[in-house]
């Protein structure tokens, strides 16, 4: 799309008449009408219109632009993802060739629809859930080390298990392709006019928002009991996860303008030693001592599991 | 994740009912779900590859125009400002999006938390660490309401993180760049005005920052749980609220996710300062 080739507006021409009532807001007779183009419109209605600056017209289209969006939302899509494309790509790494014949009315009614059910299907996916296998495998050896024997022992394995779990999951989100694409067509629900097919993706992106809440949900409760915490009165587990995933979501964002910041160093160590945490850590860290407390009827497995 | 391996010889299929040209066996005719399963995952690491097609396609200089006419009767052309004010209209498009990521606050949010809080300040019983840790955790409680109240009403706010996102899903081109530089720009300034106004509450309050950490730390936190909660929240400006008894003698009060998560950020980046004392009061 783009632009046309530049034209003259006659007042005649097909666009509204500069005699025409504007369509929006009401203009006082008085308002400057302005062809900037060059020639001056002929019917203007007092003498000679200002010609505008190259600086007066950028403000003037941006603002104008700005309006239309605040109206309309940020097109996100997959517009660039065509039939073609597709095909290409299924010939380049199947061998199956593909061609419109095969798919427009069988499958899909039109390839708009197509890029629907792709948008549906990143949103259904939810942030993809690589996140939670890297921070299993991070947490591994933390929570073998733990020594569970004592209240104290107990509250610095949650400190370790926030530091190394919290980057481990910062870093998977804000490395992760899912992540993003799902982050983009979450704001296409939220910023896009209300339609049909808005709806769809949104409906996909909830299924997919609460299958992997429940995951999130699961392991935080496998991890609690673990280290021998219960949740604290009123709170439960889910708003624990809700809260970590949009503190979680919210600085992956961040990274994501400022790649490698918020490193801060502090004396979790044995003895006081100095440890690397990312302001996320420090953050879930909050966020667990929050919601969670120590469970006093708590008992360290005799199996050691 | 897309397979990426050599591709063995495969006969070659129409699947639109044509018989191949050649003579290779004919390949069972797939489904239509099998068709659809095939399409959607190549058209999804197309995505992958490439990230979402976001921006401000939409937005011609046909439409610009048309609708500075109807709203202040300005009348311009493509001659107005192809060549003159702009190379194209992608780079109209782009000015319009680096015009929204350098305005992060563009909605007013820190001036409408502001006029929420400050009632707070004015009756607030400073005299004790204990009414100062209370007064620290109310501000949290309506603070944090009215943030994200007025962050889910408005839409700068979703065009300012659809621009971000925008950033982050696209590859960085000249144009994507200066839309980036222009968000690093508008996410350091409106860091600078929470940040001054966290350190104002801190004088007011006697509070102060726990060491090793910093105000600006402090500010980013709870800047990430803001963005993270809005979007968690999904554009719903109606939060789910938590009964909490943290009222006047036990008294139950509602709390938002989101100003549960504020108190637990202002308890872990800040504690009271010992060696303060309020200010005399004005003669």
């Amino acid at each position: 799309m783009g632009p046309t080739a530049p034209h003259r507006v006659s007042p005649s021409g097909p666009g509204p008449s500069l005699r025409d009532p504007p369509r929006g807001r009401p203009r006082s007779d008085s308002a400057p009408r302005v062809c900037d183009d060059g020639p001056v419109g002929p019917s203007a209605p007092t003498g000679r219109p200002v010609r505008h600056t190259r600086g007066e017209i950028r403000d003037l289209m941006l603002e104008a632009g700005l309006a239309l969006l605040a109206e309309e939302g940020l097109g996100i899509g997959a517009g660039d993802v065509t039939f073609k494309r597709v095909f290409d790509r299924v010939a380049a790494h199947t061998g199956t060739r593909l061609t419109n014949a095969s798919v427009i009315r069988r499958v899909w009614e039109n390839q708009a629809e197509f890029q629907d059910d792709l948008l549906a299907a990143v949103a259904l996916a939810g942030d993809g859930g690589g996140d939670r296998g890297e921070t299993v495998e991070a947490l591994a050896p933390v929570l073998a080390a733990v020594d569970r024997s004592t209240p104290a022992g107990r509250r610095a394995g949650l400190t370790q298990v926030c530091r190394v779990g919290g980057e481990a999951s910062l870093r998977a989100l804000a490395d992760s392709r899912n992540w993003s694409l799902w982050v983009g067509v979450w704001v296409l629900a939220v910023t896009g006019p209300v339609s049909e097919r808005g709806r769809r993706i949104r409906r996909a992106l909830l299924d997919g928002y609460v299958t992997t809440t429940e995951a999130w949900t699961e392991l935080h409760g496998m991890l609690a009991h673990h280290l021998g915490f219960r949740v604290r009165e009123p709170f439960t587990l889910l708003q624990f996860t809700v809260s970590v995933g949009a503190l979680v979501e919210g600085c992956a964002l961040r990274e994501g303008a400022e790649p490698g910041g918020g490193v801060v160093v502090r004396p979790t160590g044995p003895g006081g030693a100095p440890e690397a945490w990312t302001l996320f850590g420090i953050g879930l860290e909050a966020l667990a001592l929050q919601y969670l407390e120590l469970d006093p009827d708590w008992r360290e497995p005799v199996d050691g599991g | 994740m897309w397979d990426v391996r050599p591709v063995t010889p495969v006969p070659p299929v129409c699947d639109d009912g044509r018989v191949p040209p050649d003579d290779v066996p004919r390949a069972p005719r797939r489904s239509r779900r099998e068709l659809a399963g095939l399409l959607v995952d190549a058209g999804r690491s197309i995505l992958e590859e490439e990230g979402l097609d976001i921006g401000a396609g939409h937005l011609t200089f046909k439409r610009v125009f048309d609708h500075l006419e109807s709203t202040s009767g300005v009348r311009l052309t493509n001659a107005s400002v192809i060549g003159r004010v702009w190379e194209d209209q992608e780079d109209f498009r782009t000015d319009v999006l680096v015009s929204i990521a350098s305005t992060a606050d563009a909605s007013g949010e820190l001036d409408r938390t502001l006029e929420v809080l400050l009632p707070l300040l004015e009756s607030a019983d400073l005299s004790t660490p204990a009414a100062r840790t209370a007064l620290l955790r109310e501000l949290a409680r309506v603070g944090g309401e009215a943030g994200i109240r007025t962050r889910l009403g408005t839409r700068d706010w979703s065009l300012w993180v659809g621009v971000w996102v925008l950033a982050l899903t696209t590859p960085l081109s000249g144009r994507r760049l200066r839309i980036r530089q222009a968000l690093e720009a508008g996410l350091d300034s409106v860091t600078d005005l929470w940040e001054s106004l966290f350190a104002e509450l801190c004088a007011q309050l006697g509070l102060r920052v726990r060491a090793p950490l910093t105000l600006r730390q402090y500010t980013a936190a709870v800047s990430s749980m803001v963005e993270g909660s809005a979007l968690r929240q999904g554009g719903d400006p109606d939060p789910v609220l938590i009964e909490r008894p943290t009222g006047p003698d036990g008294g139950l009060q509602e709390w938002t996710l989101f100003g549960v998560c504020l108190e637990a950020l202002a308890f872990r980046f800040l504690e009271i300062d010992p060696e303060w004392s309020p200010a005399p009061a004005p003669a």
